[in-house]
């Protein structure tokens, strides 16, 4: 029994957050509020040359086929930095190529996104609210594919060389993830006003986007359902990450800040939110680490704890990156102070990829509803 | 990472399950079938699990061989205890002896009360109970008025405890008690041994909020012990009862998951067969969500779990991080019981019939779950001990 993360998987985290203190931080998350995604470009080299790309690409295309579990620290740094970057995609970009993806493919995409050539991103957001296949439909006429609809709450897209790209075929063969270029004919791209500038969100219109035989890669259910399934384990991961920083920092500042003569944390009201902020990060930490390792070893149960650790992460972070505005006092309610920029970031990674209410009606069907089913 | 247990933590897992096979149907206070409602038939049950552990060899299992233990560790003891959970097996009636005095003797206690008192304990022939709460020192323990001064070859002890969990049952109790009152307040205090059956202790029974009596007011007047009962140094008490309070908030939490997991089904049972304007509370998304944020909590405990046996098998102890378990899980079920008792809406009250407030499970964690945040510090209590201990935030020099 060994429910912790190995030598090998703290020190690549040690590492990355080394690096994503450098390059991130609070003054690149503002920059990303001031300029939009193309401060995510300004970070490719360096993140290419630490070798945080590539991660789960094999070995042929520069990477180590790390999991999502070998990584999972990693995504944490990114939060604790709330680094202005799509790791999460990136990272779902080169696990499902590597995995899915036809040589063709690979050989197109792998290398350069480990050379921080290709910036790659993914459609998470339906039309429906969701994040299933919703929103973009292909029609192939005269033996041409072309792809019609919109997807939303897309990270990084107008700075994205490639999107994966959900995509429900209504001439037949069901349903395909679409590799698709942003910056090609055929597709409109617009900024969202997002609450959360560090990472940039917009619209994606197709309109009639041609798509070659060699941008398809069928089975898209399980395909995306992979997508998916990472992309909850980095955004929980992540939160967890926003969270516990601006934790830390919080109990720091209340051991400083005085009033009626003595710091503020030494009085039990603040220390009793503390204590429970604490426990909330801690019990987010566990049920990360485990929906990781379910992700990893592909367990039937693995959806409904992923589940389980996005919404319970999302609840954590939105809740402790409040109760730190709080208790940073008048100052926390600034602009200039760094706080905010932790609660707009967990708010947003808590409200993608399923928001704590949705994640929690999509267990009750699998825990409730299957055991009524069950008899 | 490997969430497995080794070939011979299986193996030990196995004997226990069968074991359990074998004893649990002649039990009448187990699997599906609700404890009795007479206290006294209660402890009866109590007492012959306590002799059932012992004689198939799983009384102290993480103890050491030499005083009657089983020599093997926490892992094979946090095997036990989610077993037991899962399938409801009785509680034994020497709780707080293996709990807390158990684990004190063996770090605190001399050679010679360790062959004395470890054994019989195990046995399940000497019940203890636990002489600390006073009327006026519960989260102030420190704060303690009763009093011990040594006669001759005996201490002889005067004052009240309260809330005395099981006394009525116990042969021995361990004490607190002020041995030098001119001292600063933790420093006075001494850990005593004292036997329940003389003259100078009387026990009187407190009906707590459940209708029933577990705990009670102990009054020790002119009570005697033997000068040799006395744990670690005179006047070094504080620090044992505080080797005790880092068990008592420990390990035994683990196995604690399996039984809330048993409360959780029957919840879902309740909300499957309570109507509601929106169908079934089952179908009706305000419940739905409730249930899967405790279902959420109960699975995070079982995580806590696996952290504490991982952290055990490294170090074999748990630090001040402990706390937070206790704070964890008993916040945790109160959401349990309330949610329970929503569901059942109208019917709260009498659901099930009267039989419910003592047998009936979703009762019994309603109402016992107010005890879970008071008893063993309070979750006030916890909560500073999270944030001096843990969080580094400044002591407040009241306490």
């Amino acid at each position: 029994m060994d429910f912790n993360y190995s030598q090998e998987q703290y020190l690549m985290q040690d590492s990355a957050l080394a690096l994503f203190r450098e390059i991130g931080g609070p003054p690149a998350a503002r920059r990303a509020y001031a300029e939009g995604a193309g401060v995510a470009r300004t970070l490719l080299p360096r993140l290419a040359e630490q070798g945080l790309l590539g991660g789960p690409l094999s070995g042929d295309f520069g990477g180590s086929e790390l999991s999502v579990l070998d990584f999972a620290l990693v995504f944490e740094a990114a939060g604790r930095t709330l680094l202005p970057f799509p790791l999460a995609e990136t990272f779902v970009a080169g696990t499902v190529l590597n995995a899915l993806a036809s040589d063709g493919q690979k050989h197109r995409h792998l290398e350069n996104i480990n050379a921080g050539q290709t910036l790659a991103s993914v459609a998470w957001g339906a039309t429906d609210k969701g994040v299933g296949f919703t929103g973009v439909e292909a029609l192939t006429e005269g033996g041409v594919m072309r792809l019609y609809g919109r997807r939303t709450g897309v990270p990084f897209a107008d700075a994205a060389d490639l999107l994966l790209v959900p995509v429900e075929s209504k001439t037949g063969g069901g349903r395909l993830v679409a590799l698709v270029n942003p910056h090609r004919d055929g597709m409109a791209i617009r900024r969202l006003e997002s609450l959360d500038g560090s990472a940039p969100l917009s619209v994606v219109d197709f309109q009639g986007y041609e798509l070659a035989d060699d941008d398809q890669i069928w089975d898209g259910e399980p395909t995306w359902t992979l997508s998916v399934n990472i992309g909850r384990v980095a955004y929980a991961q992540e939160a967890l990450g926003v969270a516990e920083q601006v934790f830390a920092e919080t109990v720091e500042y209340v051991k400083v800040r005085e009033q009626f003569g003595f710091p503020v944390g030494r009085f039990q009201a603040v220390k009793h939110t503390a204590a429970d902020d604490f426990l909330l990060v801690e019990s987010a930490r566990v049920a990360n680490r485990y929906a990781a390792l379910m992700a990893t070893e592909a367990s039937v149960d693995a959806p409904l704890h992923i589940m389980m650790a996005k919404a319970y992460s999302g609840d954590m972070a939105r809740r402790v990156t409040s109760d730190a505005i709080q208790l940073h006092g008048g100052i926390g309610y600034t602009w200039d102070a760094d706080v905010h920029l932790f609660f707009k970031r967990a708010w947003r990674l808590a409200s993608q990829l399923g928001t704590p209410v949705a994640l929690r009606e999509e267990m009750a069907a699998r825990v409730i509803d299957a055991r009524r089913h069950a008899g | 990472m490997d969430l497995s247990f080794s070939p011979e933590q299986e193996a030990f897992r196995t004997r226990v399950q069968e074991f359990l096979a074998e004893v649990l149907p002649k039990s009448p206070g187990a699997g599906r079938r609700g404890l009795p409602r007479d206290p006294a038939e209660q402890a009866e049950i109590g007492r012959w699990w306590e002799k059932t552990i012992w004689e198939h060899g799983f009384a102290g299992i993480s103890w050491p061989q030499e005083y009657g233990g089983q020599g093997l560790t926490w892992v094979e003891q946090v095997i036990f205890s989610e077993e037991c959970a899962r399938l409801n097996a009785p509680q034994g009636l020497n709780g707080l002896g293996k709990g807390l005095l158990g684990p004190t003797l063996l770090v605190e206690g001399s050679e010679a009360q360790k062959q004395r008192f470890i054994r019989p304990l195990l046995m399940g022939e000497e019940i203890w109970c636990q002489g600390y709460s006073e009327p006026n020192a519960g989260s102030d323990l420190a704060s303690l008025r009763s009093r011990a001064e040594l006669v001759g070859d005996e201490w002889v002890i005067n004052g009240q405890k309260i809330w005395t969990s099981g006394a009525h049952h116990a042969d021995w109790c361990f004490v607190l008690a002020r041995t030098d009152p001119d001292a600063p307040k933790h420093r006075g205090i001494s850990f005593l041994l004292v036997p329940m059956h003389q003259p100078g202790i009387k026990v009187e029974p407190l009906v707590q909020l459940t209708g029933q009596a577990g705990f009670n007011s102990v009054t020790f007047d002119d009570a005697r012990t033997p000068k040799e009962n006395v744990v670690g140094s005179v006047n070094d008490g504080w620090r044992v009862a505080n080797t005790v309070l880092s068990f008592e908030r420990g390990p035994t939490i683990v196995g604690r998951y399996a039984g809330y997991m048993r409360e959780m089904e029957a919840l879902m049972d309740a909300a499957e067969a309570m109507p509601g304007p929106y169908g079934t509370a089952s179908r009706d998304s305000h419940f739905r969500q409730r249930m899967m944020e405790v279902w959420t909590e109960i699975q995070i405990l079982r995580l806590h779990g696996y952290n504490v046996i991982t952290q055990l098998q490294q170090k074999n102890r748990m630090g001040p991080e402990a706390s937070m378990l206790k704070l964890y899980y008993s916040e945790m079920h109160k959401r349990l019981g309330d949610l329970a008792m929503d569901i059942l809406g109208p019917d709260m009250p009498f659901s099930q019939g009267l039989e419910s407030l003592g047998g009936g499970v979703l009762h019994r964690a309603f109402l016992g779950a107010r005890a879970e945040t008071i008893f063993a510090g309070t979750s006030q209590i916890q909560r500073n001990v999270i944030a001096e201990r843990v969080l580094g935030l400044p002591r407040d020099e009241r306490h």
